[in-house]
């Protein structure tokens, strides 16, 4: 049966509603689009490093990953004092007890560690190397059993601290020959200060640089802030998410990072200078600071500080926003950090303790 | 099928195709040079970064890292429902739904995977750069 | 006290009836996609809209959710009221169709099921799960609901038609 002119009309008009569609669909396509982000991600100084680039064109997202990637390995055989490079040359020299110059690229390190340990009541100390060899914590797989106690104590009898090394402009002399300087999370946090200044220097402005527990972002994603979840102790979940500002570093310390459990207790890599010992009384400490790491050097002090004197160390290491998690679970938070973070869980229940650690 | 009928179907057509351009941001909404360009050492995964949200009765729950595997239990309407992280990749496990739809949904893996129990009131959905986090700082 | 019983209930009674039957049968059919069914008991509630109109149709509609979740089990379960708003929604929409001159099971058909699948999904999203990821769901879903609203018409055209001609 032929249809009638009206059912013509309809199916017309049905087609031409189709095109329209079709038109429709292919134009959205042209609209605004997600901002172009790269990533990149590479293994060093036994962290992944993750940098994402925004509104940046992929020749340059390459450039900047070949360069980033050169900076990280760099520093990784340069300040790692166990690989044979610069700090471990410096560590020779140190204990054999006479003055010598200083390289000219470990010179900052140097200085800047030494006065950040000074302003944290000698919580954070690089001098420890030694210490943190006995335990085992230089490797990727910690021994995963505590040294023997009269090590320690042999260690400990004149502790080696950073206050140790005796300054003369480039020159230094070191006056105790169980000081070894293990830079830390420190180098790590000073290598993403340096992968950033070199985005900066080539023109990329918005950039979020990742090494573990020490980050750095600077500029924006796009249309909206970076974006930073802190994890939760202990856990896969996210403990509070925050927004960063155009040039900001975001440190956490753990006794999660590298640790080993021994008779059923844990012993971790943050060591208490005074003690020798894993530093007792707190699980993390979340830092934000504007260079990665003076931030990460407070981050380990505080931990070391624990819940009665952290607040204290964190004032005079110039942090006005730190977060504490003591070793019961107990969050603690400065007022100026406070409003920023974005809590999954009730604060000020804290974290609920498992059985186990 | 009478044209009427024809109408109708072509309307229906047009709704549903442009649900899928609102819902899903458009066909070719990609960016140039794309994520994780030259690939990585890691595997091939921006694993340590992405996230997964679970949502409670339409309450914001946890936030679960993929980056580390692990099981999670969350409390639904009708009791706990449970969660397994694995390789960069969650499911749900156990819910006291009838019809374990959620656990049949199987692994979600990429920005915007999601499954639910609607019963228990308990959704899993994966985030990814866009609408979740950059980075995880541990 | 005495019920009448007219010749409109017991339409409605045999109808519903079936459209139960084929409700219990399917809700125990496998899903691949949460939430998503055939929709075959449809055909029942688009054949009594062909012969009786939209008040039969209403009634079958409304007792074959009931009555499916009575023997089902799942009165007054979260999945009995997405049942419930689903033919909520889709009888009013049938309603609104009706002014449509013209229109065939098919066409009823397909308004039905989209509709059928928008209350469920207004109520999953609004109430039970208010979550934005149940968004990219909808578009699967409404495609499904589209191509079972479709088929369930063109069955309930040839259910309705053959036995028209039977009857003739």
């Amino acid at each position: 049966m032929r249809a009638s002119r009206a059912e013509r009309i309809a199916g017309r008009q049905a087609q031409s509603a189709a095109v329209l569609l079709l038109g429709a669909l292919v134009l959205t396509g042209c609209g605004a689009r997600p901002t172009p982000v790269h990533e990149f991600q590479f293994f060093a100084m036994g962290t992944l490093v993750e940098v994402t680039l925004a509104n940046v064109e992929h020749t340059a997202a390459q450039e900047a990953r070949r360069a980033i990637e050169g900076l990280f390995r760099r520093a990784e055989d340069d300040w790692d004092p166990w690989r044979p490079g610069a700090l471990a040359r410096f560590n020779r020299r140190l204990a054999g007890g006479r003055p010598f110059a200083v390289d000219a690229d470990l010179l900052p390190l140097l200085q800047g560690s030494s006065e950040l340990s000074r302003r944290s009541h000698g919580l954070f100390d690089p001098a420890i190397g030694r210490l943190t060899e006995l335990w085992g914590f230089h490797r990727n797989e910690p021994r995963g059993r505590p040294p023997e106690p009269e090590a320690i104590a042999a260690l400990m009898r004149r502790p080696p601290a950073m206050s140790e090394l005796s300054w003369n402009g480039r020159e230094v002399q070191g006056t105790n020959p169980a000081v070894q300087i293990d830079l830390g999370a420190y180098a790590k946090g000073y290598a993403v200060d340096r992968a950033i200044a070199h985005l900066r220097g080539v023109g990329i402005a918005n950039a979020l640089v990742n090494a573990g527990g020490d980050l750095r972002a600077i500029g924006r994603r796009g249309e909206r802030p970076w974006r930073i979840g802190i994890r939760r102790p202990h856990s896969a979940g996210v403990l509070a998410t925050l927004e960063l500002g155009e040039d900001e570093s975001v440190l956490t310390s753990g006794d999660y990072e590298r640790f080993f459990m021994y008779d059923g207790k844990r012993y971790h890599h943050i060591l208490d200078p005074r003690t020798g010992y894993p530093a007792q009384g707190a699980m993390a400490a979340t830092v934000i600071s504007r260079g990665a790491a003076e931030g990460d050097a407070a981050a380990t002090a505080l931990v070391v500080a624990g819940p009665s004197e952290w607040q204290a160390v964190a004032h005079d290491m110039g942090i006005a926003q730190a977060m504490l998690i003591d070793g019961l679970g107990r969050i603690h938070l400065t007022e100026a950090l406070r409003p920023r973070l974005r809590f999954t869980i009730d604060p000020e229940r804290g974290i609920p303790m498992d059985p186990k650690p | 099928m009478t044209a009427a009928d024809r109408w109708v179907v072509g309307a229906a057509l047009a709704l549903v195709a442009s649900l899928y351009v609102w819902s899903w941001g458009g066909p070719l909404g990609l960016d140039t040079g794309g994520s994780n360009a030259g690939g990585s050492d890691a595997g091939g995964s921006d694993a340590a970064s992405v996230v997964a949200e679970v949502v409670v009765a339409g309450r914001p729950g946890e936030t679960i890292d993929l980056g580390h595997d692990g099981e999670v239990e969350v409390q639904g309407r009708m009791g706990p429902s449970r969660l397994l992280v694995q390789d960069a990749r969650v499911r749900f496990t156990a819910s006291p739904c009838r019809g374990k739809q959620c656990i049949h949904s199987g692994w979600l893996a990429h920005e915007g995977d999601f499954a639910a129990c609607l019963p228990n009131g308990v959704a899993v959905e994966v985030l990814g750069p866009e609408r979740g986090l950059d980075a995880i700082n541990y | 006290m005495e019920f009448e019983v007219t010749e409109e209930d017991a339409r409605i009674a045999w109808l519903a009836a079936l459209a139960i039957a084929i409700h219990v049968v399917e809700a125990n059919l496998p899903s691949p996609l949460p939430g998503v069914k055939p929709g075959l008991a449809n055909v029942v509630t688009l054949a009594a809209l062909h012969w009786y109109g939209f008040g039969v149709a209403a009634w079958v509609s409304v007792l074959r959710v009931v009555g499916g979740g009575l023997l089902g089990g799942t009165f007054l379960s979260p999945g009995f009221f997405l049942s419930l708003s689903g033919a909520i929604a889709s009888l009013c929409m049938l309603r609104l169709a009706t002014a449509i001159p013209g229109l065939s099971s098919i066409g009823y058909g397909v308004l039905a099921a989209l509709a059928h699948m928008a209350g469920q999904f207004a109520l999953a999203y609004w109430v039970l799960l208010p979550h934005p990821g149940l968004v990219r769901l909808l578009p699967v879903l409404m495609t499904a609901a589209l191509v079972f609203g479709f088929s369930s018409g063109i069955i309930a055209r040839a259910m309705v038609g053959g036995m028209d001609r039977a009857q003739a």
